[in-house]
């Protein structure tokens, strides 16, 4: 499966799935290396959902009509957070 | 009229309060509100009815004589006087003693709600949702200008920068709060978005986290799709909303810190995890790599170039032995002939007949040994060394017939 769509907890599950299967010794080489290299893009994909760019904080305004506005607080109210 | 300053205002006021005699010793009745105890052992708390309030301060030699617990909603009846807080221009009750009087309307109607709604199962564990444990997006219902918000916000980015937030901001006290709230829970409840949902604010009165009592506001909580944390007031601070919420944090930054997992340790975890699978590649390359070298050295024995100079070698020993054997039995032979030669030597007659020996031969041309093969008048042949001698036996003496034989 596609690594990028994978949540954080799914792709440590397969992480540590990936672990277990290179502690038993019944597989081969190739098979190690591919899973080693699954293995090495999961971590990369968890590090990144972990430390990717801050997320965004937005305050909802509404009108009379109750239509909602969405209103970046980090950009429109510099500095108060 | 000469201006009065304002101390001399306040003293004045003061002195016209202490000599009233009724205000001197007055007992007054009404609920707690606002109760606070100053960590020098001073209460500060007001009284309050239906319509109006005032304030009240317990000294701390009085407050040490109170063997009962004050909270918010009690009602009670204090014992002191008024004065006048000079530098403030407060008047306030000088309380002196203080008893109970029964439990305030607010905490009695807070207590009935309660049970009802905990009969009907809505603080039921079992409908408790799960807090999601890396929640993308976050709405929080809650006042945009208090410290609540802040926190939260303050929280969230320390611990889990990544997490996005989404405000509705709502009345938190007075009449429309409730609804208010409401309003907010139900639309982040509608977005697809929002994994989790906080609502809260700070501490306060009874009456001012009374929105958060709300029968409504209750019953919207317990009916939402999203996990719901609530975060109001205070540790101390109990009311309806934590009861029905998914999950009750003590203050908004508690709600923040339950709400986002902490990055730092999530990444020490992922960084364990990898140098786990690191390790376990490693070892298995190793182990392949120790087979592979035992391969090599077994094709390395069986390389026909290396049987081929075993092979040479054998033959080269082979060959030496041959060689070595085949010497010693060429000087075995050379030494037998030697002996053999010196042997013929001793044994050549030649050499005798130089000694100036001589050797007899019948007619025959036999080697005459002994007196006995000869007879009176046999012919025979006498070798020396220069020459044969034909002659006759003339007489034959045998040994003993010799004298001295």
């Amino acid at each position: 499966m596609d690594i990028s769509k994978l949540s954080y907890e799914e792709a440590i599950e397969e992480l540590e799935e990936i672990i277990s299967f290179l502690e038993q010794d019944d597989y081969s080489l190739k098979e190690a290396m591919d899973k080693f290299k699954r293995g090495v893009e999961l971590y990369k994909h968890c590090h990144q959902l972990l430390c990717k760019a801050e997320g965004e904080i937005k305050i909802l305004l509404g009108d009379e009509e109750k239509d909602f506005e969405e209103l970046d607080l980090l950009r429109e109210v510099d500095g108060e957070y | 009229m000469k201006a009065l300053r304002v101390s001399e205002v306040n003293s004045y006021i003061k002195k016209i309060l202490t000599s009233d005699m009724l205000l001197s010793n007055i007992e007054v009745e009404g609920e707690l509100s606002n109760f606070k105890r100053h960590y020098s052992g001073h209460l500060y708390f007001s009284l309050k009815d239906e319509k109006a309030r005032i304030k009240c301060v317990m000294f701390r030699s009085y407050a040490d004589k109170v063997d009962m617990e004050l909270v918010d909603g009690q009602k009670v009846i204090a014992k002191g006087y008024i004065s006048v807080y000079e530098q403030g221009g407060d008047y306030q009750l000088y309380v002196m003693e203080i008893k109970e009087k029964g439990l305030g309307d607010l905490y009695i109607a807070f207590e009935e709600l309660k049970r009802k709604l905990e009969r009907e199962g809505l603080f039921d564990p079992q409908y408790k949702k799960e807090i999601p444990p890396m929640p993308k997006k976050i709405g929080i219902v809650t006042s945009a200008t208090g410290a609540a918000i802040r926190d939260i916000i303050s929280v969230i980015r320390r611990r889990f920068p990544a997490c996005n937030i989404l405000i509705y901001p709502s009345l938190v006290q007075g009449p429309n709060a409730a609804r208010d709230i409401i309003e907010g829970l139900k639309l982040l409840d509608s977005r697809e978005d929002i994994d989790l949902i906080i609502t809260g604010r700070g501490g306060g009165s009874i009456e001012e986290l009374s929105a958060f009592n709300d029968e409504d506001l209750a019953r919207t909580i317990f009916s939402l799709n999203k996990p719901v944390i609530s975060a109001v007031g205070h540790e101390t601070d109990f009311t309806i909303a934590d009861f029905v919420a998914d999950l009750r944090a003590p203050t908004p930054s508690a709600a923040a810190e339950m709400a986002v997992p902490n990055m730092e340790s999530l990444i020490q975890l992922l960084d364990s995890r990898f140098n786990h699978l690191l390790l376990n590649y490693e070892n298995k390359v190793q182990m392949e790599m120790r087979g592979l070298n035992l391969l090599k050295r077994g094709l390395k024995y069986n390389n026909p170039v290396y049987k081929l100079r075993n092979n040479r070698q054998q033959v080269d020993l082979l060959y030496k032995e041959l060689k070595s054997k085949m010497e010693r039995k060429l000087d075995l032979y050379k030494k037998y002939s030697g002996d053999l030669e010196n042997k013929l030597k001793l044994l050549n007659p030649t050499l005798a007949l130089e000694k100036g020996n001589a050797i007899i031969l019948n007619e025959a041309g036999g080697l005459i040994k002994s007196v006995k093969d000869l007879a009176q008048g046999d012919s025979i042949e006498i070798l020396m060394q220069d020459g044969r001698i034909r002659a006759l036996v003339k007489d034959v003496l045998k040994g003993e017939e010799e004298d001295g034989y």
